[in-house]
């Protein structure tokens, strides 16, 4: 149940290895001749690397297995909910929160932030639930005044 | 984006860093006293767990509140014979509690590496069983100690 180990290796991420020693480097290309002056050609402006940006909220990586952060999975919220609160939505939110690792393990980003919102949903649901309980509770027992005397029900959460 | 912008953001989150630790902690602490004055084994004390009150089984969590009173009189045998799953699962909770303080301290979020999925799997399994062998009657310690 640990948060600490790493996550699979990504190919994507393995170091390109260098050219073996009997391979010739690829020569750079001889500049053409040129035509036009060097001062009026601006230089061939470059696309910024699509990755290395922060982490966007609310989004999917931007590209491919591996990139970006995963998302977080509440497992905390989830266990949370199960143990205090009486509905079984707590259970539910595990399983999402399960499946966040094993959808962002398997390389599919969109379905791990989908599992990610849903167990922290259920976890809020579950939390909702046992407040609207507790104050229709209070309600009850401020207004019956059973408070610790004359209820038939001997178990508590 | 400029060096201004990055310190003040910087500035900003360091002001309100400890308040989500902050106020976990506190409702932990506020829920221990509150069930440590007011116990759960007296009738009426607190509202009668929705899932019990329907079917008259045990969910998971059932005996939750009477074991965190065993614990805050240090009785763990008796907390563990309420609810085995929150003993089990608490030490879980306060190491990732400290974990979230301790990254709050060096002003970096949680690394957010994942697990395999296969350990939560197991852990669900677990709950699933223990839902399931606590509502079997005969069987000792595993439900909430009460009917």
């Amino acid at each position: 149940m640990s948060f600490e180990t790493p996550p699979p290796s990504d190919a994507t991420n393995e170091p390109v290895p260098p050219p073996p020693p009997g391979v010739p480097t690829p020569l750079p290309v001889p500049m053409p001749p040129m035509t036009t002056p060097p001062s009026s050609t601006p230089p061939p402006s470059t696309p910024p690397p699509p990755f290395g940006g922060p982490p966007g909220y609310g989004g999917p990586p931007s590209f491919g297995y591996g990139a970006g952060q995963p998302p977080n999975n509440y497992l905390v919220w989830a266990i949370l909910a199960t143990i205090l609160c009486c509905l079984p939505l707590g259970v539910v939110s595990i399983v999402f929160s399960s499946q966040v690792n094993s959808k962002w393990a398997m390389g599919d980003a969109q379905g791990a932030l989908k599992a990610s919102n849903n167990a922290r949903n259920f976890a809020i649901a579950s939390a909702v639930a046992v407040l609207v309980i507790g104050v229709v509770w209070l309600f009850f027992a401020i207004l019956v005044g059973v408070s610790g005397s004359s209820s038939s029900s001997t178990t508590s959460l | 984006m400029t060096m201004e912008i990055t310190h003040s953001a910087v500035q900003r989150v360091s002001a309100h860093r400890y308040t989500g630790p902050a106020i976990v902690g506190l409702g932990a602490v506020a829920l221990m006293a509150c069930v440590a004055i007011r116990d759960p084994q007296t009738e009426g004390a607190y509202p009668l767990c929705m899932f019990r009150a329907i079917t008259g089984l045990d969910c998971p969590g059932c005996g939750s509140l009477r074991a965190l009173h065993a614990l805050t009189g240090g009785d763990v045998g008796a907390a563990m014979d309420q609810n085995m799953l929150l003993v089990a699962v608490l030490p879980f909770l306060v190491w990732r509690w400290v974990a979230w303080v301790r990254s709050s301290a060096r002003e970096a979020t949680i690394r957010p590496r994942l697990t395999a999925a296969t350990w939560i799997y197991m852990f669900l399994g677990l709950v699933v069983a223990f839902w399931v062998v606590r509502n079997i009657p005969g069987v000792p310690f595993i439900g909430s100690g009460i009917g």
